[in-house]
């Protein structure tokens, strides 16, 4: 599965999009990645599947767009 | 033209880009009032230190997506006939305009509340971040409140 990461968490993982192998659903799939890229636990994000933040755990086909969205600060 | 639109520009909005965003609605009859918002970059001192720039990036897919939810929201709870957005990307130095809002409807209540409601979503639902660049080389991330 492809995740775009963006804005600081773009930056401390030297990533803009990053491979993981497909899991079935969303909190498996954040806890995957919080295990292997542990700078992740110590920033704050939002989950987006296709284009739509997931607040549940959500099912994922291995075709979603996934990223991980940190606070917005447009304007 | 079309009722709602959003665009990225690279580096800071121009006076003239704005004015010819006003100059779309000339041949508009109805429209009887412009509301128009106009962010610009802030010399914020953070720790110290003066912020020089801002640097914008997107999540420009969703973004779209996302604005065509919120100009639907917005068509209807207020009487508008238009809302344009430009906003940038890269940079944009102390003083440059990064955001710029522009609502038009018959009467001036309708699109003053359209603009102030569409201002306050853009910042708090679209995703794009902004990296507050020193002069000495250092940045932060902003986050929005």
């Amino acid at each position: 599965m492809h995740i775009y990461l963006f804005g600081i968490l773009e930056e401390v993982t030297g990533q803009k999009i990053l491979e993981a192998r497909y899991f079935d659903s969303s909190d498996k799939l954040i806890r995957s990645l919080k295990e292997n890229i542990p700078s992740l636990n110590e920033y704050s994000f939002q989950v987006s599947v296709n284009q739509e933040i997931v607040t549940e755990d959500t099912p994922l086909t291995d075709q979603d767009e996934i990223a991980l969205l940190p606070p917005f600060s447009g304007g | 033209m079309n009722q709602s639109h959003f665009s990225f520009i690279q580096g800071p909005v121009s006076p003239q880009k704005i004015v010819e965003e006003i100059q779309l609605y000339d041949s508009e009859k109805q429209t009887g009032a412009y509301s128009l918002f106009l962010g610009q970059v802030r010399s914020d001192v953070i720790n110290g230190k003066e912020v020089r720039a801002i640097e914008y990036t997107t999540y420009k897919k969703m973004v779209l997506k996302k604005f065509d939810t919120l100009s639907t929201r917005l068509f209807e709870a207020h009487d508008i006939n238009g809302l344009r957005v430009i906003h940038s990307l890269e940079m944009v130095p102390c003083g440059g305009i990064s955001l710029m809002v522009l609502a038009t409807a018959g009467h001036r209540v309708a699109a003053m509340e359209a603009c102030r409601e569409a201002v306050d979503l853009i910042k708090n639902e679209l995703p794009i971040w902004g990296k507050e660049l020193f002069e000495d080389g250092e940045h932060v991330w902003k986050e929005n409140n």
